[in-house]
């Protein structure tokens, strides 16, 4: 620690003001390198069978009215994504009940870490089973096949 | 330009009130100041100064977005005038979680790859880089909690230079090695040289006291041209009102009391002395 003031902060941009006024940034070499998003097996093991076909036809459908915009700004809208602000996993979340048979709940788990994986971060079980439904709302028609292969039929 | 951190380990020295009133001198010397307010606590200098910003609404715009890259518009729009002739980038209540904000925007940022180019300890720097606040400005003041963390430490990386109000006790002085220790660690991790612009001692008692403590203060090698008597009358009137030292004294008291002019000269002697310290 030295007596009197310290160095010059912002030293560079005063650099940057001798340079004629030249905008660029001292280092700002372009990272070219996408996003890394394949996994080797992670994709496979959390996806289901037999669902070619399915996803063009439930895109078609508008799913709006059953599912809006989360309340919270996104990463999307350069708001601050929700996990950034919340203190705690249950912060804004109702407890709801969810009975589950037992395979389902086998598989929980392996679902987590598939996403985690593809995320590239740890993620919460909480996290991922909100963000499942949600993806489920935007798919109605692939809920209604599942339950339709439970059993369920329309009276028609 | 000028930059400091008002900083000390303990809390209730009069560091916000004193700050308050170095800013206000520096805008009378005819400089163009600023203050960023980064203490989440009430009794900030936010609160000292009666500004009305948005500080609990998450969705408004504040420094902490900007620290953990997601603004919501440019920094200048932060920017609040303040009745005393300085401007200010108020306190937000998202400070509360600056730490676990910076973490997880630190832990984005290395899943994109870009972990490389962003420091958490030094994003308050970045951001003002990239604002026009440099130019602007002839003096820069950051106001962070008396605590370590990372406030503290963006702090003391945009401004690399130190105001420190000690207690004039024996825990007061421990407060100063605590620092220099302190200050040490950081230089190193900041690869930056972080000096003391002045040390004050403030609230001291009798003269032979101020003598003492200014001795040993500068006999350790800090600049200390003033020593600020105990004045908590003025000091807490100041916060009732929520107005600086000298607005009060020149508004709230019905007569004039030479100990607390005396109060005011020796702040405006102390900018005057920061003032001319920066520029050697």
């Amino acid at each position: 620690m030295k007596k009197g003031s310290g160095s010059d902060p912002f030293a560079d941009v005063r650099d940057e003001d001798d340079d004629a006024g030249e905008a660029s940034q001292p280092d700002d070499e372009l990272d070219t390198e996408p996003p890394r998003s394949d996994t080797e097996d992670g994709t496979a093991r959390g996806e289901t069978a037999d669902d070619g076909g399915q996803t063009a036809s439930s895109e078609d459908r508008s799913t709006e009215a059953i599912v809006g915009e989360p309340p919270q700004d996104g990463a999307t809208d350069s708001g601050v994504p929700w996990v950034y602000v919340r203190d705690n996993v249950k912060q804004d979340r109702e407890m709801v009940q969810f009975y589950l048979r037992d395979f389902m709940l086998e598989a929980e788990d392996e679902f987590v870490d598939a996403v985690g994986d593809e995320l590239g971060t740890d993620v919460s079980k909480t996290d991922v089973r909100e963000a499942a439904y949600e993806a489920a709302m935007h798919n109605v028609d692939e809920v209604v096949d599942r339950l339709e292969a439970w059993g369920f039929e329309s009276v028609d | 330009m000028l930059t400091y951190t008002t900083y000390s380990e303990a809390g209730g020295v009069g560091k916000s009130t004193i700050g308050a009133a170095l800013l206000e001198s520096h805008a009378n010397h005819g400089l163009d100041v600023l203050a960023i307010d980064m203490d989440q606590q009430n009794g900030s200098l936010t609160y000292l100064l009666d500004i009305d910003a948005p500080r609990d609404d998450s969705q408004a715009d504040n420094i902490v977005r900007h620290l953990i890259d997601r603004p919501k518009g440019p920094l200048e729009d932060l920017i609040y005038q303040t009745e005393y002739g300085f401007d200010l980038i108020p306190s937000h209540n998202m400070l509360e979680s600056l730490e676990d904000l910076l973490n997880r925007a630190q832990q984005m940022a290395d899943d994109l790859g870009e972990g490389d180019d962003f420091d958490p300890y030094d994003r308050l720097r970045q951001v003002l880089l990239e604002s026009s606040v440099p130019q602007e400005y002839d003096v820069l003041v950051v106001d962070p909690p008396a605590t370590a963390g990372p406030h503290l430490y963006n702090a003391v990386s945009a401004t690399r230079s130190l105001v420190i109000p000690v207690e004039p006790t024996g825990k007061g002085m421990q407060s100063v090695l605590g620092l220099e220790e302190l200050v040490d660690g950081l230089q190193e991790r900041l690869e930056a040289e972080i000096g003391v612009l002045s040390a004050v001692p403030n609230g001291i008692g009798r003269t032979s006291d101020q003598d003492r403590y200014l001795t040993e203060i500068r006999d350790r090698g800090y600049p200390a041209p003033v020593a600020i008597r105990e004045r908590s009358s003025l000091f807490e009137g100041c916060w009732d009102q929520q107005c600086t030292p000298r607005y009060y004294v020149a508004k709230h008291r019905d007569r004039r009391r030479d100990h607390e002019s005396e109060t005011l000269d020796k702040i405006d002697r102390l900018a005057t002395e920061i003032e001319e310290v920066s520029e050697e």
